[in-house]
């Protein structure tokens, strides 16, 4: 596996991030870039979708709610919910000093079946002058977002939309597992977009770049997943895993005028004992209240630069 | 009689039926509160263990009083080597367990990360190890074979549970509380 190689997930759905339409996806072209980066378990995969010159849309969206499903179950047990918590309560607080805005809106970008956002909607106990909001560009994800999150009583609500074009002022954008899904200059793009909207915060927890995240995510995604689409995009994400300079130049570059730190993000010596990292990025005025805010955790965070 | 042994290798082979049962489950449904779900998983995994180790037990007595003399020792035999190898294996995951339920969130991930994960894909190849070394070391043809099949059926017990089982819960077409 290679850095270069797309995620199969990615390929398998096509959405106009304008009109947000689904685009029908043609066999021959995912097949020819699978051929074109000799991608043989991932061209495996897509034979054994139905469908004639187009995938079937239904099958595929199966494979991802249950792809998600797995990938929510890793989630809670790597409790990444926990994870964005430590960071994300001290942030609430120093916003709720800081302005007089409300409800405070939390908008998480690629939220899938909004597994984060469900989570602290039931155990963080955030108030109620704080908004969750999450956001996909597959309507089938986000259908189960929002049918669990009403069985649930959970109080947070989903959409599907692009996350940068939303009608609503946004405080803090968050993401789990989702940065490496962006490259180049579409990366730059995402945290130029973001950047635009003018929030407080960023919050985005991915896979640390490491020799042992590659080996690490085989051994889980072994372990505890089924579905042939979650193995394999599961290992890629540990291999497309941004290098730590890579990523904090590209949101200096794009997303200006934030600030940007890693949080859990210094190289080590063994990977293993930090497998996630968050990149933070926020407003100059607020960095140092949330620096003393975060309390016995700041020297996990490096200088905001 | 030395019961004790045999009562061991049964209380192991409940335990990992029981996270066997978890096991299968997981993955599998996406709500957040899955505290009644996971109690009927485990208690099907338990189940299902139980029932195993209710069979294993007729037949042992069952070759016992019509096998030839000596079958029990050699029984007896076999299941101490059994008894050492899973017991390590099954002190290690539990304790990691404890650690992940009741430990600080670093603790918790690592307990998932040096044990609980890579313990998972290990399990099968230590049971058939386990079992093979067991029957290469019996002393007789019986324990041999005894050893074997309850190596067999233990490498199984997560893929026969898998059986029947819906394979999405919580989602369209299965409207039923978890
Ligand atoms: C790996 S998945 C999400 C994983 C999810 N956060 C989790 O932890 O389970 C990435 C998702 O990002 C979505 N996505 C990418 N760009 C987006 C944008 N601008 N707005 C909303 N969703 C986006 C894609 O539709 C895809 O479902």
């Amino acid at each position: 596996m290679r850095a270069d190689w797309p995620e199969l997930s990615d390929l398998l759905l096509d959405t106009d991030p304008l009109t947000l339409a689904r685009k029908p996806v043609l066999r021959r072209e995912v097949e020819a870039t699978l051929k074109k980066h000799g991608m043989r378990a991932a061209a495996r995969i897509v034979r054994g979708i139905p469908g004639g010159d187009v995938l079937d849309p239904a099958f595929v969206d199966g494979i991802l709610v249950r792809s998600h499903c797995e990938l929510q179950r890793l989630s809670f047990e790597f409790r990444n919910g926990e994870r964005l918590l430590q960071l994300l309560r001290p942030l609430i607080n120093v916003l709720r000093e800081r302005t007089t805005e409300r409800p405070i809106r939390i908008v998480d970008i690629g939220c899938g079946m909004g597994f984060v956002l469900r989570w602290l909607a039931a155990h963080a106990r955030l108030g109620s002058d704080i908004e969750l909001l999450g956001c996909d560009f597959n309507p089938t994800l986000i259908g189960h977002a929002q049918s669990l999150a009403k069985e649930e009583m959970l109080a947070c609500e989903f959409r599907v939309a692009n996350a940068f074009t939303l009608d609503r002022k946004v405080h803090v954008f968050l993401s789990t597992g989702v940065i490496h899904h962006f490259r180049g200059d579409s990366l730059t793009e995402f945290f130029k977009s973001q950047a635009s909207v003018e929030p407080y915060a960023l919050l985005h927890c991915d896979i640390k770049a490491s020799w042992a995240a590659p080996i690490g995510s085989w051994l889980f995604h072994q372990a505890r997943m089924r579905e042939p689409l979650a193995r394999h995009d599961g290992v890629l994400s540990a291999v497309r895993a941004h290098p730590r300079d890579v990523l904090l130049n590209a949101a200096r570059t794009g997303g200006r005028p934030l600030k940007y730190a890693f949080f859990d993000g210094r190289p080590s010596l063994l990977p293993i004992l930090r497998s996630l990292n968050t990149l933070v990025g926020i407003r100059e005025e607020i960095r140092s209240e949330f620096v003393n805010a975060i309390g016995p955790l700041a020297p996990r965070l490096e200088a905001f630069e | 009689m030395n019961l004790i042994i045999p009562l061991c290798l049964g209380v192991l082979a409940f335990i990992d039926g029981t996270l066997c049962g978890f096991r299968s489950a997981a993955g599998r449904n996406p709500r957040i509160f899955m505290w009644h779900y996971y109690r009927a998983a485990f208690g099907r995994g338990a189940a299902f263990a139980a029932v195993t180790v209710l069979a294993f037990s007729v037949v042992a007595v069952g070759l016992v009083l019509l096998g030839p003399e000596g079958t029990w020792a050699s029984l007896l035999e076999s299941a101490t080597v059994l008894v050492h190898i899973y017991g390590a294996f099954a002190t290690l995951t539990l304790i990691a367990l404890g650690l992940y339920l009741i430990g600080s969130f670093d603790f918790g991930v690592l307990a998932s990360v040096l044990v609980l994960g890579p313990f998972t894909l290990l399990r099968p190849w230590t049971i058939m190890l386990g079992a093979i070394y067991a029957a290469a070391t019996a002393t007789t043809v019986i324990a041999t074979v005894f050893s074997l099949a309850a190596g067999v059926v233990m490498w199984n017990f997560e893929r026969l549970l898998d059986v029947g089982s819906p394979p999405w819960r919580g989602l369209e077409g299965d409207r039923r509380r978890a």
